[in-house]
């Protein structure tokens, strides 16, 4: 089923992902709300699994975002305090993930579902 | 209010993993899910170079992205408590890995099932893993297949509750995380940021203890009095 989603938002979404102008993230945006909707249905459950969990096939096959948007380097940056940099580096992944470009979607106010508040936020 | 924090003293801190060890024993770690790591660093230009070293736990963050993402998915198994404690309800975790991918810091482990019966296979249990699960504190009953992460000891702060000793929390061994009351070199320090006379908070006001990765805006409780430059 997602492949179709995932063609049917090829002509968006590939132009988005490689963003230059601001009038392709209300495009982005626009996937993103019916993923929110469900008007795009995806069926795998919630995981990281490239197959089978949500998570890839939303941004990998749903949105078209390429692998070295989220995935860099192989290592983490020298002195990053990353719990997950003494985890031995999984032997398909990409590169290693920067936590840093989640915020682009995933702040508050951003397109996505909001996981980060705004750093200047009184507590 | 009572809001628990932890302050770890980079400049004091020797490297020795004292409290990584005392974490491993007081909260039955599984292998490949630890809930406090070393990371050390070299800084400088030989021969004028050093090590730099700090531990690293989760955050217990006043926003947590970990419990955004959980309930975001329906799970809901991640809980803030009042005292500001973050915790995985192994219970109701599916496995899916969301909280890890949010986590600024990395901080959930999946626990591998096949870790979590015996320590050291074809051998009898120790006695820690005698304990049957049934005597354990909730955080203690690890799950093949769930996430884990360091819960700043919650048996220990249960315990302070239950006593009516919240205000003993972060001075009585007894009522605070173990790796803080094992530190050689007095690097870590546990208490409430809400008592003005506490020592966290001379020591976060005196030192200039920084949070980490604060452009997430995740808010932890966790205070850093960093050495070797920005983190
Ligand atoms: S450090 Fe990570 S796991 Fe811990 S509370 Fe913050 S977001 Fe959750
Ligand atoms: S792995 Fe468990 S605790 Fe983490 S987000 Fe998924 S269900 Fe929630």
């Amino acid at each position: 089923m997602w492949t179709k989603i995932a063609a049917a938002t090829l002509m968006v979404a590939t132009s988005v992902a490689f963003a230059e102008k601001p009038v392709q993230s209300v495009e982005l945006s626009r996937v993103a709300e019916k993923l929110r909707n469900h008007e795009i249905k995806i069926e795998q459950g919630p995981g990281m699994d490239r197959e089978h969990g949500r998570f890839h096939v939303i941004h990998s096959d749903v949105l078209m975002l390429d692998c070295s948007t989220c995935h860099g380097k192989p290592k983490y940056r020298e002195g990053v305090l990353n719990f997950s940099k003494f985890k031995p580096f999984p032997v398909k992944a990409k590169g290693q993930f920067e936590k840093d470009v989640c915020l682009g979607c995933h702040q508050e106010g951003g397109i996505a579902t909001s996981f980060y508040t705004p750093s200047t936020t009184d507590e | 209010m009572t809001k628990l924090v932890r302050v770890i003293d980079m400049e004091r801190c020797m490297g020795c993993r004292s409290c990584i060890a005392a974490c491993h024993v007081e909260n039955h770690l599984t292998p490949g899910a630890p809930w406090n790591v070393m990371i050390e660093r070299e800084v400088g230009k030989y021969p004028y170079s050093r090590t730099v070293f700090s531990t690293m736990n989760c955050m217990h963050c006043e926003e947590p992205a970990c419990m955004k993402a959980c309930d975001a998915i329906g799970v809901k198994a991640i809980h803030k408590s009042e005292l500001g404690v973050v915790t995985i309800d192994y219970d109701k975790c599916i496995g899916c890995g969301y909280c890890f991918a949010v986590c600024p810091y990395g901080v959930p482990q999946e626990t591998q099932a096949e870790n979590i019966d015996n320590l050291f296979p074809g051998q009898d249990k120790t006695p820690y893993e005698a304990i049957p699960a049934a005597e354990r504190h909730p955080t203690h009953r690890k799950k093949g297949k769930t996430y884990q992460k360091c819960t700043f000891c919650a048996h220990k702060i249960d315990k302070a509750v239950a006593d009516g000793k919240v205000d003993r929390i972060g001075k009585d061994p007894e009522y605070t995380p173990s790796c803080d009351v094992v530190c050689p070199v007095s690097a870590r320090h546990f208490g409430d940021l809400d008592d003005p006379n506490s020592e966290v908070v001379k020591i976060i006001g005196e030192k200039k203890a920084a949070r980490l990765k604060e452009e997430f805006g995740t808010h932890p409780q966790v205070y850093y009095v960093l050495e070797g430059g920005d983190y």
